[in-house]
């Protein structure tokens, strides 16, 4: 018995994480590898059997126009939303982290976007874009910036646009709390060093506070980029990818010619294209880390 | 730690106070129309020009809600649904971070990478051979079927988040313990977890608000109305034959309400898992 509860104790690293490791590879590695091999074959949602095709799906896929359209919509997509969540993200973070009155108060206020589930955030911003009740085309025509209600979610040279202005404000406390984070953690004595040496505060910011959160601000670009650029429900929701296609991203792509056209090999390939995608920026991600580690030597 | 820098001058603090309020008006404006437009007598709704701030409360949307959609029901799934995701995942994870926090192994730094990798994969990948894999364990349309696949999200990211939370509790503590003849299961329950709690309550909150809020695999996995979560069957409020947008809204008001009381109590973990996740810990 002693022996037993030895050999446990010795070996509780590897006991600990057979539980949550298993399940991982069985709800994880497996659909994946399960989903490289549909990819290669003409399985269908509802009729039975298969047989292989080869590349044959990815080069249907890649024959489409509508895949070139998503995958230049979805690049569109993330880089604006991103763009705009970073400089949101930032200037926020610079003014909460200033020492005023209040300031909780504003953090949660800033904060509040993070909190709705995305199918809430699709349905709420409907509302508030639409053009016969939206309350923003009421502001927008009170304020003299347009003249006639816009139907932002149904006409394709607005959609894009809104879809990112609804998806900037979801994402930007993220950045905001991220970039906040960093900014408190910079020793107070580079900022006496600055302003002994008569530092303005262009400079200062430029020589002391950029090169202190420019790590960190790698790190959340990169993770939001891989999560902007499989969003799935909130463009759904919003658009369903149209209208006629002005919206129509990778994630929602590949689930209409899954779920609703039946063509499971052609989702899949979908998927693995949008997969290859990730593993580029997902390198850049390791890179960052490799240079954060080198950094500080730890960890 | 807090900086000290020179004394904001009254105009660069009128400033900064004129930017907070414009970004937090846009941040928390629709916030206030969602809750204002479904409080209102009906006929005020659709009225133009809007009434920014009505006086007339009616709560019909509400009763509609409740009384005529199964709106209890879904709420119930959400919920406890949310709740086993979270007290699984939490104490799975937990050992899991421990385990690469603390002990030495071989293929310890594959184990790392492969947690990372796996938590920013593309769930619309995994949807479709998560669904084949389920119909053929005979778990398709079922509750477990569903809570067994968040974990492909929140597993990978609590592992992550506690992992670096583990890193920064001093290991001296854990060593008096060992002097003392501890084993190594005693001192996970007796220090590890009391000294970890705010990351242990992050990493719970993150995994309960995931799982309220999924909508894909929900929409995909479960296909009758009794079993569908919350975002399923709002969803399918909208979709469905009668549009009203006032219902709408007072069932997105009542599905963001548990998440806002989370908000509003529970801040300072919300920022230690949000900063986590982006500065390890």
């Amino acid at each position: 018995m002693n022996k037993i509860a030895h050999f446990i104790d010795r070996h509780l690293g590897i006991i600990f994480l057979i539980p949550g490791l298993s399940v991982i590879s069985f709800i994880l590695a497996y659909p994946v590898i399960t989903n490289i091999f549909i990819s290669f074959t003409n399985k269908h949602l509802i009729y039975k059997g298969y047989k292989f095709v080869g590349f044959d799906n990815y080069i249907t896929i890649l024959k489409e126009e509508i895949f070139t359209e998503a995958l230049i919509n979805t690049f569109i997509f993330t880089f604006t939303s991103i763009i705009f969540q970073l400089a949101i993200g930032l200037v926020t973070a610079l003014i909460l982290n200033k020492q005023l009155k209040g300031i909780i108060f504003f953090r949660l206020a800033l904060i509040i976007p993070y909190a709705f589930p995305p199918i809430v955030i699709a349905l709420l911003w409907k509302w508030l874009l639409s053009k016969m009740y939206g309350i923003y085309n009421f502001f927008l025509i009170n304020l003299n910036f347009i003249e006639q209600p816009i139907p932002w979610l149904g006409h394709p040279d607005f959609s894009m646009t809104a879809v990112v202005v609804v998806n900037v404000w979801f994402g930007f406390p993220l950045f905001t709390l991220g970039i906040l984070a960093g900014l408190q953690s910079i020793p107070s004595e580079q900022y006496e060093v600055a302003k002994i040496e008569g530092a303005n505060w262009y400079q200062t910011f430029w020589y002391v506070t950029l090169p202190n959160i420019l790590t960190i601000v790698g790190i959340l670009i990169i993770l939001r980029t891989i999560w902007v650029f499989n969003t799935f429900d909130l463009i759904y929701v919003l658009t369903g990818g149209g209208p006629l296609n002005s919206t129509m991203t990778l994630p929602i792509y590949s689930y209409l010619i899954g779920w609703k056209s039946g063509l499971l090999g052609e989702t899949a390939a979908v998927a693995i294209f949008l997969f290859l995608i990730l593993i580029i920026f997902t390198y850049f991600y390791f890179r960052l880390f490799k240079i954060d580690e080198d950094q500080y030597g730890k960890k | 730690m807090r900086i000290s820098m020179e004394k904001n001058s009254v105009n660069q603090k009128f400033f900064y106070y004129f930017l907070l309020v414009i970004f937090s008006i846009f941040s928390i404006f629709p916030l206030y129309w969602m809750i204002a437009s479904s409080v209102r007598p009906y006929a005020e709704v659709y009225q133009t020009p809007p009434i920014l701030f009505s006086t007339n409360l009616d709560f019909t949307a509400y009763e509609t809600v409740l009384t005529l959609t199964p709106f209890i029901r879904m709420f119930w799934n959400s919920l406890y649904i949310s709740i086993i995701t979270t007290i699984v995942c939490t104490i799975l994870s937990a050992m899991a971070g421990h385990s690469l926090a603390r002990m030495k192994f071989r293929g310890k730094k594959i184990i790392t990478r492969g947690v990372l990798v796996a938590y920013i994969f593309p769930q619309i990948l995994l949807v479709l051979p998560l669904y084949v894999l389920l119909v053929q364990f005979g778990l398709g349309n079922s509750h477990f079927g569903l809570i067994l696949t968040y974990m492909t999200f929140s597993f990978p990211f609590c592992v992550w988040m506690l992992t670096a939370y583990f890193l920064t509790i001093p290991e001296d503590l854990e060593e008096a313990a060992y002097i003392d003849g501890a084993s190594k299961f005693r001192v996970f329950t007796t220090i590890i977890i009391p000294l970890s709690k705010p990351g242990l309550a992050a990493a719970a909150i993150f995994t309960f608000i995931h799982a309220w809020n999924e909508f894909l695999y929900a929409l995909v996995f479960l296909n009758s109305d009794s079993k569908a979560t919350l975002a399923v069957g709002i969803y399918r409020l909208m979709s469905g034959e009668i549009f009203d947008w006032q219902a709408i809204l007072a069932s997105s008001t009542m599905m963001v309400f548990p998440i806002l009381i989370i908000y509003l109590f529970l801040q300072k973990y919300i920022v230690t898992g949000l900063t986590a996740g982006a500065t390890k810990g």
